[in-house]
C-alpha cells in the first residue's frame, strides 16, 4: 500500500482504512494532534501545515484572530460544595438563575457550575472578530459539558476544546520530564475537577497551535500558568460562590473584596444600592451583606469590558502594515500601559507591613504598572491619586494639604460602566461602535490642575478592567467636588514607545513572576531557551517600529516627561513644570514615617 | 450490520442478592455486565434477546459469590469495510467531519468529502457547503461507505468516504431507510 497514512482517526488511517499501529508517521517524525485529544485525531506535519496555512489565510482574509479561553474563574465558576451553594441559590434566587448542575461520571462527583454574567453578549460580541477556542486545565467532560452550557446550539466551540488531558499528552510526547502521576493525585483530591490552581500545569499555545504562527490572544484570570511572551488579557477571576471551597485568589493575585469600602462613598448610590438599610460599623465600612451587592453588581461588567479591550487590540493590529502574532504581545501591553499614563499612585492602607519591602513585587502593583500607572511616594509633587480602602488615614489628611499640581489626565474620562445591553447582533454592534469610539477618545490626553484625588482601590480595579481612565467621582473620599480646570492641551499622549513600554511589560511580568513560589524545579532548560527568545523579539520590534518612532518624535516632548523616572523626581525638575515645581517641592508637607498608622 | 448471536458469559451473583427468584437476577445482572459494551470480535452488543441456557451456579471459594455460566442471544452490531451506512454528522472541523452511526463513531477526512463540498470556515458554525448552499453541519444525515473498522476494547471506531456515486447527504423526504446500490 502507498499511503502515507496522512490523517490517522484512532488506529485507523483515514484516507486508506488500513490500522496503524503507532502514530508517528512513515518521516520517522511525530504526527501533530488536529483537533482535541478527545476525538483522537492525528495528521502528519505536512498535513499540519498545510491546514495551518489555510486557516490563517482565512482569518488574514476575514480579518481574524485566534481567541483561547480560560473556563474557570474566567468565563464561571463552579464548586463541588453542594450544600454551601444551595444556601446561596436559597438566598439570591435571581443571580442564581443560571446555575446549572453536572454530574461528572469519570469523578463520580457534583458540581454546581455559574457562568459569569454578561457571556452570551461577550460571546455575540467577539464571534465576527475571533475564532474561539477553550483550553482549561480540568478534566475533558467537565469541559466539554461546561462549553456545552456557554454555547448551547453548539456553534462556536465544537472541536475547539481542549483540557488537562491534551496539554500533559503534550507534554509527554515532548519528553518532557513533568511528573506524569499528577493527574491521578489530583483526581483523588476533592476539587479534582477544577485543576485550575495547579501550578505545575503551564499552558501553552503549542497545545492548540502545534505548527506555525498561533495569531491568538488568551483570555485567562491568571497570566503566570502561561508560558512567558503570550499574549493574555488578564481579567479579574471571577468567584460567585462565596464561603465554598476555592473561592479566594491564590496570594499572588489581586484580592479586591478583602479590602472594606466605606458607606460614605457617592459609587453606592451610583449604582442604587441603599447604604441605609444595614448600620455601618464605626469606622464606616460597609457590612458583608452590603460588600458582596456590590461585589455581585460589579462582576457585572468585567468581562464585556474584556470583550472591548480584545476589540481594540484587534483593530490595532489589523491596522498594522503587516500582521505577525509576535505584534500582540506588545500592541496589548501598549493599549493596557496607555490606560493611566499620567496618573502618579500612593497606597494607604492597602499593601500589607510585611509586603512593604519588597513593594515593586506586590501583585497590585505590579498590574498598577502594567496599566502605565507611576508608584510614588505619598510626599512627592508629582502625586495624583491616593488609593485608599479605609477613610482617617494619616496620609489621607496629609494628602488633603497639599496644594494644586498640574495632572495629565485623558480628554474623556470613562463613565463607571459603558453599558452593553442583550439585544439583536445590529444593536450590539452599534453599542461596541460607540463604546469604542469612546474608549480611543480616551487615549487623548490634556493637561488638568487639581488637588490629588483620595480614590477608593475600587477605581484602580475599574480601570483595569476597562483598560481606561474611570472617571474618579464615585470613588472620591470626601463629597467635596475636586474642580479641575483645563490648561492645555496635551498632544495625543498615547505611548509609542514602544521599546520601552515592552521593557516595562516585561519587568512587571518578571516581578511578579519572582514574587510567586516556584512548586518544583521548573525545567531549567526551558527556562533558558526562553530567555534568549527574548532578544529577537526585541530586534524585531525595534524594525517594526523603527518609522512609527521617527514620526511621533515630534510629539514626544510630554510623553518623556510623563515617563519621568524616580530619579529625576527627587531632583525635582521638571522640564515642563520648571521652576514652580521645585517652589512646590519645598512646601511639601514632611515626610512621616505612618505606614503603621494606615494598617492595622 | 445487525447480528443474532449466541455468546458465553460467566455471570458472578453475591451471596446477599441470592434468593428466589436467580433467573431475573442473573439477566439483570449480565444486562449490567455485558449491554453497550464491544466484544472485540463480534461487535457491538445492542440489546440481549434471552438466556438460553443457565447452568447450575456454583460458589467461588473466597468471595462466596455464586457463578453461573450463561450462553444468551445478543444482538450485535458490527460496522464492515465496504458497507454503506447512513450516519449523523457531530462536528465538523477543517480536518473533516465526524459522525456517529449509533454507537459507531466515524471519521470522514476532508479528502474523502466530494471536492463539490468547500470548508467554510467563517459560517457558524463552520461547515462544508457546496456552491449551492447544501450545507454539511453537525446534524445532517449522511450516506457513506465505510473504508476501514477497529473494535477496541471500549469503542468503535470507523473511518469513511463519501466520494462515490450514490453516496451524500440524505434529504428529509428520502429518508425511508438504506437503499443499496447496484454495486453492492
Amino acid at each position: 500500500m502507498d499511503c502515507t497514512h496522512d490523517v490517522v482517526f484512532g488506529s485507523l488511517c483515514a484516507i486508506c482504512g488500513a490500522i496503524v499501529q503507532d502514530t508517528p508517521s512513515n518521516s520517522g517524525t511525530p504526527m501533530q494532534r488536529a483537533t482535541p485529544q478527545s476525538l483522537k485525531l492525528f495528521v502528519s506535519p505536512t498535513e499540519a501545515t498545510n491546514q495551518h496555512q489555510e486557516l490563517q489565510q482565512h482569518l488574514e482574509r476575514s480579518k481574524m484572530l485566534n481567541l483561547v479561553f480560560d473556563l474557570d474563574h474566567t468565563l464561571i465558576h463552579s464548586t463541588n460544595d453542594l450544600a454551601n451553594s444551595q444556601v446561596i441559590q436559597r438566598n439570591e434566587p435571581n443571580e442564581t438563575k443560571d446555575v446549572k448542575l453536572f454530574t461528572l461520571k469519570t469523578l463520580r462527583q457534583h458540581c454546581y457550575v455559574k457562568p459569569r454574567p454578561g457571556y452570551r453578549i461577550y460571546l455575540k460580541l467577539l464571534t465576527k472578530t475571533f475564532n474561539m477556542y477553550i483550553f482549561t486545565a480540568s478534566l475533558q467532560e467537565y469541559a466539554d459539558e461546561v462549553a456545552l452550557l456557554l454555547d448551547p446550539e453548539q456553534k462556536l466551540f465544537t472541536g475547539k476544546v481542549y483540557c488537562y488531558e491534551d496539554s500533559s499528552d503534550h507534554l509527554e510526547r515532548r519528553g518532557s520530564n513533568k511528573p506524569a502521576g499528577s493527574m491521578s493525585n489530583q483526581s483523588a483530591s476533592n476539587f479534582g475537577f477544577n485543576l485550575a490552581s495547579r501550578r505545575h500545569l503551564q499552558k501553552q499555545l503549542d497545545v492548540i497551535f502545534p505548527v506555525g504562527d498561533p495569531f491568538a490572544i488568551v483570555v485567562d484570570d491568571r497570566r503566570s500558568v502561561w508560558k512567558r511572551n503570550t499574549p493574555v488579557l488578564e481579567i479579574l477571576p471571577f468567584f460567585f460562590f462565596y464561603g465554598c471551597q476555592d473561592c479566594r485568589p491564590p496570594s499572588d493575585m489581586i484580592d479586591v473584596w478583602k479590602y472594606p469600602v466605606p458607606v460614605t462613598l457617592s459609587l453606592w448610590s451610583h449604582l442604587q444600592i441603599p447604604t441605609t438599610d444595614e448600620k455601618p460599623d464605626e469606622t464606616n465600612c460597609a457590612s458583608p451583606a452590603m460588600l458582596r451587592k456590590l461585589h455581585r453588581k460589579l462582576d457585572e461588567y468585567p468581562l464585556i469590558e474584556s470583550g472591548l479591550t480584545l476589540l481594540r487590540v484587534h483593530q490595532r493590529f489589523y491596522s498594522q502594515p503587516n500582521f505577525s502574532s509576535e505584534l500582540l504581545l506588545p500592541i496589548l501591553a501598549n493599549l493596557q500601559f496607555s490606560a493611566l499614563r499620567g496618573a502618579f499612585i500612593a497606597f494607604s492602607g492597602v499593601i500589607p507591613l510585611t509586603e512593604q519591602k519588597n513593594i515593586e513585587s506586590y501583585p497590585l502593583v505590579a498590574s498598577a504598572r502594567r496599566f502605565g500607572a507611576e508608584i510614588v511616594e505619598v510626599d512627592s509633587p508629582k502625586l495624583t491619586h491616593l488609593v485608599y480602602v479605609r477613610e482617617g488615614t494619616e496620609k489621607e489628611r496629609k494628602v488633603a494639604g497639599l496644594p494644586e499640581r498640574q495632572m495629565i489626565r485623558p480628554k474623556s474620562l470613562l463613565p463607571l460602566f459603558d453599558p452593553i445591553v442583550d439585544g439583536d447582533e445590529r444593536s450590539i454592534a452599534a453599542q461596541t461602535r460607540r463604546v469604542l469610539a469612546q474608549l480611543e477618545k480616551g487615549t487623548e490626553r490634556q493637561v488638568t490642575v487639581g488637588k490629588v484625588f483620595c480614590v477608593h482601590l475600587l477605581w484602580l480595579i475599574r480601570c483595569m478592567d476597562q483598560s481606561g481612565w474611570v472617571d474618579e467621582t464615585p470613588f472620591l473620599l470626601t463629597e467635596t467636588e475636586h474642580p479641575v480646570r483645563v490648561e492645555g492641551d496635551s498632544p495625543n499622549a498615547e505611548d509609542r514607545n514602544w521599546e520601552e513600554c515592552l521593557a516595562r511589560f516585561k519587568e512587571s511580568v518578571r516581578l511578579a513572576e519572582a514574587a510567586q513560589v516556584e512548586p518544583e524545579e521548573q525545567n531549567e532548560d526551558s527556562e533558558h531557551s526562553e530567555r534568549n527568545s527574548e532578544d529577537p523579539m526585541d530586534s524585531f520590534l525595534k524594525n517594526v517600529f523603527m518609522n512609527v518612532e521617527e514620526s511621533s518624535d515630534s510629539d514626544s516632548e510630554i510623553p518623556s516627561d510623563v515617563e519621568a523616572t524616580s530619579d529625576e523626581e527627587e531632583s525635582g525638575e521638571c522640564q515642563r513644570c520648571g521652576e514652580s515645581d521645585s517652589d512646590r517641592g519645598e512646601k511639601r508637607v514632611r515626610r512621616v514615617q505612618d505606614d503603621s498608622d494606615d494598617q492595622d | 450490520m445487525y447480528f443474532l448471536k449466541d455468546l458465553e458469559k460467566l455471570v458472578e451473583i453475591p451471596p446477599e442478592s441470592l434468593g428466589p427468584n436467580i433467573e431475573q437476577l442473573v439477566f439483570d445482572k449480565l444486562k449490567r455486565d455485558v449491554l453497550f459494551t464491544v466484544s472485540g470480535r463480534y461487535g457491538y452488543i445492542i440489546a440481549i434477546r434471552r438466556i438460553q441456557t443457565l447452568t447450575e451456579g456454583y460458589i467461588r471459594p473466597g468471595t462466596g459469590n455464586a457463578v453461573f455460566k450463561v450462553v444468551y442471544t445478543a444482538i450485535l452490531f458490527k460496522p464492515f469495510r465496504g458497507e454503506v451506512v447512513d450516519a449523523q454528522v457531530t462536528t465538523t472541523t477543517m480536518n473533516g467531519l465526524f459522525c456517529s452511526v449509533g454507537p459507531c463513531s466515524l471519521f470522514l477526512a476532508r479528502k474523502m468529502i466530494p471536492p463539490s463540498f468547500q470548508w467554510h470556515q467563517e459560517e457558524t458554525p463552520s461547515c462544508y457547503m457546496t456552491s449551492e448552499g447544501t450545507r454539511l453541519q453537525s446534524g445532517s444525515k449522511i450516506r457513506i461507505r465505510i473504508l476501514g473498522v477497529s473494535c477496541e476494547q471500549s469503542a468503535l471506531t470507523a473511518v469513511a468516504s463519501m466520494n462515490e456515486p450514490f453516496l451524500g447527504i440524505i434529504k428529509e423526504e428520502e429518508d425511508t431507510g438504506l437503499i443499496f446500490d447496484e454495486n453492492d
